[in-house]
């Protein structure tokens, strides 16, 4: 199995493992009232890191898993993490790596961002009939906010996984 | 050029990236329309992923549950000598209260055979369900439960506990079931004032998880304090069951009617076990 092939189940199951315990044993952490969104934490700091191509790729099919573990429609978080994916990876190379600030205040304007396509994706489909206003007080703003604190951490793990291990000769791919 | 899975990504592609993501964003879209009109149906990649993942929640959940509850125990050993004198007085109190139950209940059987008329009460046939997992996002309130087609639950199946109203089943798979809990912005309930008898609908998404009873009329009587029951009104939920109690009464805007928070009877961010009505006879 090529380092590629090992990469994406890792990171395919680290997103199916993170969704299995915020639904379960990590269904209690609250920051502000809000559940902080570990997807997008994970999504975004690989797009910073790596690029839009893999911030497309592990938008749609983080914001997937995500469509089909929870009640959301199947497609409106796949749709609104994906587009963030995107443009955080349009970021690429002008964030230094090593800085942990700059990634949480991108991951700040990624959550805000992300509620509000989410808003309209599922409002246009009938899911969602609070007022915008109410959504942004009670779920976008904190969301953000909550994400962006956890961030850093998620943002150091995320290098780590793309990080070649001292055994390995062959260069990372992208 | 080389993508995440190892395969070759055409320079011509990557140079295209707006193309590419219009095409997602299309795709996606597309996505989001066909499961609309798909309704309760699920998918089957959505019913294969939760039905493989149930036993792994179930177990992660109740290992959770025990973690909990041991820390509960510990913290809250000393409460519990009050707690139990307490509970000594209360049940003295109801074996009173059940005593008088009876004779009304006899009284209420022997007037409706006079009248002629039928049972007030219906009759339910129950599964009981184990909660596995619930809505990681901020969006919705929802949880999968472990009884899903095999066990006969069906899509719009009434979820209750001893306490009262859960919510309703929104999609099933082979051996689990999504049940959207009456506190979702999405939910919609015919409800009464179980003395008032005002009706109207219990709609989810209030503040702090609490309901709302609207499209109460302006001269509505509807008291803070009083228990919310189904209307059985829309057809789902049978009438009379235990919905919350009135926690505060409001003229709506522009004083053309009222509007009524309720506070769930049900603890619904504590849930373990479930009661799905398979039928109901009157």
């Amino acid at each position: 199995m090529s380092l590629s092939t090992r990469r994406f189940f890792l990171i395919l199951g680290g997103l199916v493992a993170v969704l299995v315990l915020q639904g379960t044993f990590l269904y209690k952490l609250k920051l502000f009232g809000v559940r902080p969104d570990f997807i997008l934490a994970a999504v975004g700091s690989i797009a910073l890191l790596h690029g839009w191509p893999r911030g497309l790729l592990w938008g749609s099919v983080g914001g997937l898993l995500e469509d089909l573990m929870s009640g959301s429609l199947p497609g409106s978080h796949a749709l609104a993490k994906s587009i963030v994916g995107f443009a955080l990876g349009l970021l690429e190379g002008k964030v230094f790596k090593e800085n942990i600030i700059l990634p949480a205040i991108a991951l700040f304007g990624a959550g805000l961002a992300e509620g509000v396509i989410f808003y309209l994706a599922s409002g246009l489909f009938g899911e969602i009939e609070w007022a915008f206003v109410i959504v942004v007080r009670k779920v976008i703003f904190p969301t953000a906010v909550a994400t962006a604190l956890f961030s850093p951490a998620i943002y150091r793990i995320c290098e780590s996984i793309y990080k070649p291990s001292p055994y390995d000769r062959r260069q990372p791919l992208l | 050029m080389v993508n995440e899975s190892g395969v070759a990504m055409p320079s011509q592609l990557r140079n295209h990236k707006y193309l590419l993501l219009a095409v997602a964003t299309v795709l996606l879209t597309l996505l989001m329309s066909i499961a609309t009109k798909e309704g309760s149906k699920i998918d089957p990649a959505e019913g294969l992923l939760r039905d493989l993942l149930a036993p792994v929640q179930k177990t992660i959940l109740s290992c959770s549950y025990k973690i909990g509850s041991t820390i509960d125990y510990i913290t809250t050993i000393k409460r519990l000598g009050e707690e139990n004198a307490y509970l000594s007085a209360e049940i003295a109190r109801l074996k009173a209260e059940q005593n008088l139950a009876i004779e009304t209940r006899e009284e209420n059987v022997r007037l409706r055979k006079l009248l002629n008329l039928p049972p007030a009460m219906e009759v339910f046939r129950f599964v009981a369900a184990r909660v596995v997992a619930r809505d990681s996002s901020n969006w919705y309130n929802t949880l999968i439960i472990d009884q899903g087609c095999q066990a006969k639950v069906e899509a719009d199946s009434v979820v209750i506990t001893n306490d009262g109203v859960v919510g309703r089943v929104q999609k099933v798979s082979a051996r689990t079931a999504e049940v959207l809990l009456i506190s979702d912005q999405r939910s919609a309930v015919g409800a009464m004032g179980q003395s008032s008898r005002d009706v109207g609908v219990l709609r989810g998404g209030d503040e702090e998880g609490y309901c709302r009873l609207v499209y109460l009329p302006r001269t509505a009587s509807v008291q803070v304090g009083e228990i919310i029951i189904t209307s059985g009104l829309g057809g789902n939920f049978p009438k009379g069951l235990v919905l919350g109690q009135v926690m505060e009464v409001q003229a709506e805007d522009y004083g053309l009617g009222k509007f009524a928070r309720v506070k769930p009877t049900v603890d619904l961010d504590h849930l373990e076990e479930v009661l799905v009505i398979l039928e109901s006879q009157s």
